[in-house]
């Protein structure tokens, strides 16, 4: 496949410029600045776009920037224009005679995908085997850096095309995988030495401790528990022993009264024959202090207007009166409405009835007086009119009857009610006349009022009568006898052998300092408890200030959890990665390079007129040489001249150039890249181009004046840009007059 | 756009996103844009095949504005990108690489298996990538 023509209609300083080029070796010459650059970056532009828009726009010029280009081989002929623009392409495939086969016009995006731009990709890769810019720049495209001078270079370049790349290489990937893997962990099945743990080791490691303390946490969250119940069953112990203390001193105070009460009453026995009067005057003066309170307390009372003694049932009796009354007071608040309910029904609304009546019968009166004619249907209708209100006045009233004597019934009710309650008032009050009051309503709740108002007296008065009624003879007011005496003393001797057999039932005081001595013991054992508990609760509390952890330690795994399936997802990417590149670099050297060899041995043939016959490729991508005749036998290319690795490099790079694009031959671009050589270097170099260019066509751009004349000589196409082709025009114009001059002479 | 491609996930404002009818970034841009609300905190999962890798950042910093918080979740799928089909037929290193990752995802059916190869063809892809710079 060659280039054919290259049409710039405004692509930076060319302006509707179409260029020419055929098979073989074309040269583009011109001095700097004058495009040649350009020129070449249209090819690939208008095959895949250009990301800088205004990189080629025209200078000074407001037009779409533009160009398109025809590729031709024996088979058919591509044109592809496109606005640089806006992206627009128009591709056109044409057979050998010009007969229109495919047409896709389209925006293709350099940037983003569409169904449009793959149908495009796919019909590049189709015509010309490459549809990735990147390989078709780096394969097509020799630039002045870009042409090896050792068999390092050629070395590298080779690693470089070969891994698709433009710059850099395949191992260079793979190292950087690798890297990046180490970083994140030490399992490297690849590597065989040992490092030391790194990221995700880490944080796995972390990830084991925050288990185990969850684990460590689990067991003291059961200790803690356990140590709950522990706490709840020696409080209750605790509560049990105190109250059994308590109990037990009580006891012994109880105990001891009752022994001291009981020592007393056998004091009392033992001193007689003297009189139980005579005791009694020895008490006197608490008595008399006793009397004498009270009777202070019953003045109190009678001057409140209550009388001295108050019988038990007073209160009681007071109360059920007052609710008597409530009842009363709410049965005559519910039969007040009722009343007045049953006299509006009393009376019935007849007057409005009376009145229509009348109206109707003047109104009889008036048609038989103008109309008589009209009398006996009026008469009918006044009369029917008159059957009708009447009718419903007759039917209402009954209905209010029978409400009326509802509500009588109701009243009744009520009435009974509040009858048998004025009974049991009535009840009431006989007996509180029995007992000498007031039974007025108003007398009643007062003295209600007064005995609320003292009724600590009266509990202090009951009290003290309580106290002085043992004291008090039987026959009151009287002066004790003999008999009284000897029959009181009888009875508190009764009294006294009862409460001796109740006391023998309980602790006998020889018992007593054992008994003590058991209480302290107990309130030893409660000590030591409230220590062991005080003891307990604060081993408690330092658990539930471990355990307050664990909410922190929740936040801690889910991060680490997280962080944890980051790292493993991207060691599992990044080994993969690993191993996908290393196989498929395996895989590279084992099957292409074979093709690769005889590709490139072809070339070489070719450049190197037979001298050298075959090349060895080294997985390395390093080249060794084989010479005509000498069978089994190569040359490491570092080993040869220099002349010969400027050979071996064009034809490993036209051999790669084919390689890549699928066994197309396409055209070969230099820029400046023989500037460098040395005259004899560059004979030899473009010798070797001539050679090989018969497939391939060769498209120069330089400005190197010694190309130009070799280009003349060998009948290349040259193409002149700027300055050169007036610097051509100048120089004719020079040899015409200079025939001229000549002319003259002759 | 095409609501039946957002799905309300839940009630946190979940969106899944559907992108394998939209050509480029600013397409998605835009769906994206369609649900914007200033108040609104939304996490949005990108679904579906894609022809390139998304520069998840770039479409995160071109909408954010529009929402209150704007998180978006890859999980788009590259290795039925017709383009992956293109440079699997390369004769380089590089077309290798792909092509056997385009055969191991073939090879297995387990989501998290394919999940990882396409992560892995990703990551290649950009290191390659990267290892190029910038050619034009």
């Amino acid at each position: 496949m060659i280039l054919r023509s290259l049409e710039l209609k405004s692509f930076g300083q060319f302006i509707d410029q179409k260029y020419e080029f055929r098979r073989g070796i074309n040269l583009v010459i011109g001095p700097n600045e004058a495009g040649k650059s350009t020129m070449m970056e249209a090819v690939p532009a208008v095959l895949f776009g250009c990301k800088d828009k205004k990189r080629f726009r025209p200078w000074a010029r407001s037009q779409h920037c533009s160009a398109s280009l025809m590729l031709e081989n024996q088979q058919y002929n591509i044109s592809i224009e496109r606005d640089i623009d806006t992206d627009c392409i128009e591709l056109r495939q044409a057979d050998d005679l010009y007969q229109e086969q495919c047409n896709l016009v389209a925006t293709v995006p350099v940037d983003g995908h569409c169904v449009a731009k793959l149908d495009y990709l796919h019909l590049l890769k189709k015509f010309i085997g490459i549809s990735d810019e990147r390989l078709f720049r780096s394969s097509l495209f020799l630039g002045q850096g870009d042409f090896p001078s050792n068999a390092e270079e050629i070395k590298r370049h080779m690693r470089t095309l070969l891994s698709g790349f433009a710059r850099g290489d395949s191992t260079l990937v793979l190292q950087s995988i690798q890297d990046d893997y180490l970083a994140i962990t030490n399992d490297a099945p690849w590597l065989n030495k040992q490092v030391s743990a790194r990221e995700l080791e880490a944080v796995q490691d972390a990830l084991d401790d925050v288990y185990a303390q969850r684990e460590h946490m689990q067991q003291l969250k059961a200790e803690a528990q356990h140590l709950s119940q522990q706490i709840e069953v020696l409080q209750q112990n605790v509560a049990n022993d105190r109250r059994e203390y308590e109990k037990g001193v009580e006891y012994l105070v109880w105990i001891q009264q009752q022994w001291q009460l009981a020592a007393n009453g056998a004091v009392t026995s033992s001193e007689k024959p003297a009189p139980s009067c005579a005791d009694k005057e020895d008490d006197s003066a608490e008595i008399a202090a006793l009397e004498r309170e009270r009777n202070h307390l019953q003045q109190i009372l009678v001057s409140a207007g209550l009388p001295e003694a108050l019988p038990a049932e007073l209160p009681s009796l007071l109360v059920a009166a007052d609710e008597i009354r409530c009842a009363l007071v709410a049965l005559q608040q519910q039969t007040i409405p009722l009343h007045k309910e049953v006299d509006a029904l009393r009376f019935p609304q007849t007057k409005r009835w009376l009145l229509i009546s009348l109206l109707m019968v003047a109104s009889l009166a008036g048609v038989s007086f103008l109309w008589p004619q009209y009398l006996a249907p009026a008469s009918i209708t006044v009369g029917a009119t008159l059957a009708i209100c009447w009718g419903s006045f007759a039917w209402r009233y009954r209905r209010q009857k029978l409400a009326q004597c509802h509500l009588e019934q109701q009243i009744a009710a009520i009435d009974l009610q509040r009858a048998q309650e004025r009974s049991h008032l009535k009840e009431l009050d006989d007996d509180f006349e029995s007992y000498g009051f007031a039974s007025s309503a108003i007398a009643m709740v007062k003295m209600q009022k007064q005995l609320q108002g003292h009724e600590h007296i009266v509990q202090r008065l009951a009290e003290l009568r309580l106290l002085l009624s043992p004291n008090e003879s039987p026959s009151s007011g009287g002066d004790p006898t003999e008999d009284g005496c000897s029959a009181e003393d009888e009875e508190i001797e009764a009294c006294q052998d009862q409460h001796s057999d109740a006391l023998a039932k309980h602790l006998h005081p020889d018992e007593l300092p054992a008994a003590q001595q058991n209480l302290a013991e107990l309130q030893k054992v409660i000590k030591k408890q409230e220590v062991e508990l005080l003891a307990l609760l604060r081993q408690e509390a330092v658990l539930q200030e471990r355990l307050s952890a664990a909410e922190q330690l929740g936040t801690t795994e889910t991060e680490l959890r997280h962080s944890l399936d980051e790292l493993m997802q991207r060691k599992e990417v990044l080994g993969c990665a690993y191993q996908v590149l290393t196989d498929a670099m395996s895989e590279f050297s084992h099957t292409n390079l074979r093709a690769l060899e005889e590709e490139v041995g072809k070339y070489l043939r070719q450049a190197t007129m037979g001298k050298y016959v075959a090349v060895e490729i080294t997985e390395n991508y390093a080249l060794r040489l084989r010479r005509a005749g000498q069978r089994g036998k190569s040359s490491p290319l570092e080993n040869l001249s220099r002349g010969t690795i400027d050979l071996v490099c064009l034809a490993t790079r036209l051999a790669l150039t084919r390689f890549l694009a699928n066994d197309e031959f396409l055209p070969f671009f230099l820029d400046d890249a023989l500037v460098n050589l040395d005259s004899d270097r560059l004979l030899e170099t473009v010798d070797a181009l001539e050679r090989i260019s018969t497939d391939h066509q060769i498209v120069m751009f330089t400005h190197d004046e010694r190309l130009y004349k070799l280009a003349s000589r060998r009948r290349w196409h040259i193409v002149s840009l700027g300055l050169r082709s007036k610097r051509r025009k100048v120089n004719k114009k020079e040899e015409v007059s200079a025939n001229d001059g000549q002319l003259s002479l002759l | 756009m095409n609501q039946s491609n957002i799905k309300q996930c839940d009630k946190y404002q979940a969106y899944e996103l559907n992108v394998s009818q939209y050509a480029d970034e600013p397409e998605i841009c835009a769906a994206i844009d369609l649900l914007a609300q200033d108040d609104l905190a939304i996490r949005i999962t990108l679904v579906g095949g894609v022809e390139i890798a998304l520069d998840i950042e770039n479409i995160t910093k071109c909408c954010q504005e529009s929402f209150l918080s704007l998180q978006l979740v890859d999980n788009t799928e590259l290795l039925g990108s017709a383009l992956v089909q293109e440079m699997a037929q390369e004769n380089t290193v590089h077309g290798i690489v792909v092509k056997r990752l385009l055969e191991l995802s073939r090879s297995t059916t387990d989501e998290h298996q394919l999940r990882i190869y396409d992560l892995t063809l990703r990551e290649l892809l950009s290191r390659f990538e990267m290892m190029q710079g910038e050619n034009r």
